[in-house]
């Protein structure tokens, strides 16, 4: 192995810092250079909607079947620990709640880096190396209003609602395992949670999921356009698309409850 | 923009370097108007960057891009789009879209540009697409197209919104003899029909020399040599003969810079 001198681990380290910033300024740019402005072609809601069906419809059945399983394993934990206090009643409050500030906006901003944003990167990313990009850039077509503006949007508005729908969907999966299979008393069970769920719980957590959309999206498309244009390049922007969203999404978790809840 | 003056595209003192490789060293090329000119030269001498450059792709770092009397690199962002729809560029790809099928990649063009009629839509992708003799193939998709087909669709797109300039990156590799003439006649035939200016990046001496008013062989940062096909071909210049009779042996190296063999076999490097 080439021998490498301390000098030049210094240079390395710094080549390092100067290449993380250089690509932070080009994330910005293109944030802004996405939304700013005219959107593409004129056939901007045309785009948007493809994009909503593609990100957003395509990324349900995954969003449905885990907000049912993790509802109901709240519940199924929940009970077997409130029971010990009698207070099983309660496990209505408990899956509601972890739902609606916690699990539902961090488990699908999750599944969503997984399942749509490691699409989008692949998706630019082919795209670019198959000359597809600079080909609109010819056609007179500026792609990142045309290609990436639309996906941006559509991840915005999706995961917020697909966020929604895990917690509700949850909740659901919770009633079934606490009411219809372990047998609590299901006027208990809504009335605990209609009386300890509040309208600040629901915001907070729709804010979180907004901050999650924002930054799980922008990490994809930002990854798929700046990738090297090879396979190698392609695999390698699509893993830390999913490994920066993830880890994004679990920081900004705790800013944001720290911030939200930090004063209970 | 005006399209009055004699060269529809000029480089002047271009310097374009890729990380500490140099590619052009201070390069003047003009492109004269309404001709074929061929831009030629061995693999890797940096001629579809010359194509990059001119479609304001690639930014020099040194020197003037001049296409219709406007300096590319000095555009905005949103003004090099507007001169861009001037332009048409096939690549060696095609880079044709994957989710739209024939017709909708020549319609492309013309839905996010005009606001024409769908009948008068259908009607010029078809005879865009009569040109490249693929009319047949309009509901295939790109991926049940052959390379050579995709890049005749290619073409077609091209060609769509009528271009002023337009530019071959290396148009004839991966066709077969047939669509090989069909496409050399075709280069010829859309120059003179539709008044355009031509650049054609290329290797293959035969075909490019026998549609190009214009030679330039660029090579080893620098243009090795110019003029009509026939004037290169009487060249003494011994870097020109030696790539119009592709010997491996002349001034221009067929290796890539390297250090010593011996030394590098025997790993005193």
């Amino acid at each position: 192995m080439r021998h490498v001198s301390l000098l030049e681990r210094i240079r390395l380290l710094g080549r390092a810092g100067l290449d993380v910033l250089a690509a932070a300024g080009r994330s910005v740019l293109l944030l802004l250079q996405s939304l700013l402005g005219r959107s593409g072609a004129g056939r901007g809601g045309q785009l948007l909607v493809k994009q909503l069906y593609s990100v957003g419809v395509l990324s349900l059945p995954i969003i449905l079947v885990s907000g049912l399983f993790i509802g109901m394993v709240i519940a199924l934990q929940g009970y077997n620990i409130l029971v010990t206090y009698g207070s099983e009643q309660a496990v209505g409050q408990m899956v509601a709640l972890t739902l609606l500030r916690e699990l539902g906006p961090v488990v699908s901003a999750l599944l969503f880096a997984g399942r749509a944003g490691s699409a989008l990167t692949a998706e630019i990313g082919n795209m670019k190396s198959t000359e597809q990009l600079s080909s609109l850039e010819m056609i007179g077509v500026d792609p990142l209003k045309y290609i990436v503006a639309p996906r941006l949007w559509a991840g915005f508005i999706s995961l917020p609602l697909l966020s929604a729908i895990f917690s509700v969907v949850g909740i659901w999966g919770g009633a079934m395992v606490a009411v219809d299979w372990l047998g609590v008393y299901d006027g208990s069970f809504w009335s605990t949670m209609q009386n300890s769920v509040q309208m600040a719980d629901v915001i907070n957590g729709m804010i979180k999921s907004l901050v999650f959309a924002f930054v799980v999206t922008w990490i994809a498309v930002f990854q798929g356009y700046d990738c090297d244009a090879t396979s190698e390049g392609i695999s390698r922007a699509t893993t830390r698309t999913v490994v920066y969203a993830s880890l994004a999404v679990l920081g900004l978790d705790f800013l944001l409850t720290a911030l939200m809840f930090g004063d209970i | 923009m005006n399209t009055d003056s004699e060269y529809a595209v000029e480089l002047k003192g271009i310097t374009f370097k890729r990380g500490e490789r140099t590619i052009y060293e201070n390069v003047d090329i003009r492109i004269p108007r309404g001709k074929v000119t061929g831009i030629m030269g061995p693999s890797g001498s940096g001629k579809t960057t010359l194509l990059r450059l001119i479609a304001a792709q690639l930014r020099p770092e040194k020197g003037e891009v001049w296409v219709n009397n406007l300096n590319l690199p000095t555009l905005s962002r949103s003004d090099l789009f507007n001169v861009r729809k001037q332009m048409g560029v096939l690549f060696q790809s095609g880079a044709l879209f994957t989710d739209l099928d024939v017709f909708e990649n020549v319609a492309f063009p013309l839905r996010v540009h005009t606001k024409l009629p769908e009948e008068m839509i259908r009607d010029i992708v078809l005879m865009k697409l009569q040109a490249v003799g693929l009319r047949g193939a309009i509901e295939l998709m790109p991926d049940e197209l052959s390379g050579g087909m995709k890049r005749r669709v290619a073409l077609a797109r091209a060609i769509a919104l009528d271009p002023q300039i337009l530019m071959y990156d290396e148009p004839f590799v991966g066709q077969d003899p047939i669509a090989m003439g069909v496409l050399v006649r075709l280069i010829r035939l859309l120059n003179n029909a539709l008044g355009l200016t031509s650049i054609v990046v290329s290797h293959d001496l035969a075909e490019t020399a026998s549609i190009a008013d214009y030679l330039y062989i660029v090579g080893d940062t620098q243009v090795l040599g110019q003029g009509t096909p026939a004037e290169l071909k009487e060249s003494s210049d011994p870097r020109v003969l030696q790539f119009i009779k592709g010997t491996p042996d002349g001034p221009v190296p067929f290796h890539f810079a390297a250090p010593s063999y011996s030394e590098d076999l025997l790993g005193r490097r």
